[in-house]
């Protein structure tokens, strides 16, 4: 998938473990995990929000365009 | 899982499907055992039918008997094979997960089987009607034409259309988080 996740990374920045943002943002293990390992095919923007407001980021840092110009 | 507001009327549809199945088994088996019986006890048969019905020409009556029932086996089976498609359908529904690319392909397949049990319908009246009116009794429909059997046959096309979508709006849902 061209678009990467870099939720792994910012989690380990924050030392956030991800059954913690999990309750943080109200969104399920499952779906966090999802996310986490790249196999989500969309996400909300809901869910972008809440996970930038959790981990005090912006949606770039979170998510990346593999080859993209940074 | 919640339970389904229309639980109990899937209940009832699976119940009154296995009824159709039981009958729809029992035509089947009358159908053969009479396809194989009535040859054998043709002449018996012609005698009983020269006693009761004298004006009854019965030449060539029991190839065209034979027709009805071989025309007749072909729907029977295409509607134990329909009732079978409904009711695997009904078990996703119960299971919570109608909206899968099988039930489309179980549709469109009961479509086709519907559209056949209505081409066969036609030879089937043909036959049917010109043995009864051996028997002085044409009131059958020959034409087989029938608007509900059409708007039928529509409808679950256009169902199968819709559980196509549902899949693939589902397999969209499934990978959004």
């Amino acid at each position: 998938m061209p678009v990467t996740v870099n939720l792994d990374e910012l989690l380990y920045q924050r030392r956030m473990t991800l059954t913690e943002l999990s309750e943080r943002v109200d969104i399920t293990l499952a779906n966090l995990s999802i996310l986490k390992t790249g196999k989500a095919k969309a996400i909300r923007f809901s869910t972008l929000e809440a996970i930038c407001h959790a981990l005090d980021c912006q949606p770039g840092d979170l998510l990346g365009v593999k080859g993209a110009a940074a | 899982m919640t339970p389904h507001p229309s639980g109990t009327l899937l209940q009832a549809t699976r119940v009154i499907i296995i009824i159709c199945l039981v009958l729809l088994g029992i035509a089947a088996v009358v159908l053969v055992i009479g396809g194989i019986v009535l040859p054998i006890k043709w002449d018996y048969a012609v005698s009983v039918i020269a006693r009761e019905r004298p004006e009854v020409d019965t030449v060539g009556l029991l190839s065209q008997i034979l027709m009805i029932f071989a025309f007749g086996f072909v729907p029977i089976v295409l509607a134990w094979s329909i009732l079978r498609k409904l009711l695997e359908i009904i078990a996703t529904v119960e299971q919570g997960n109608p909206f899968v690319h099988t039930n489309a392909i179980r549709l469109k397949a009961v479509g086709w089987m519907m559209v056949a049990s209505y081409v066969i319908s036609v030879p089937l009246a043909i036959v049917a009607k010109e043995v009864a009116e051996r028997f002085g009794d044409g009131n059958i429909d020959a034409d087989g034409f029938s608007l509900t059997g059409v708007l039928a046959i529509l409808l679950t096309f256009v169902l199968a259309g819709v559980f196509e979508q549902g899949a693939a709006m589902r397999e969209e849902m499934e990978g959004t988080v």
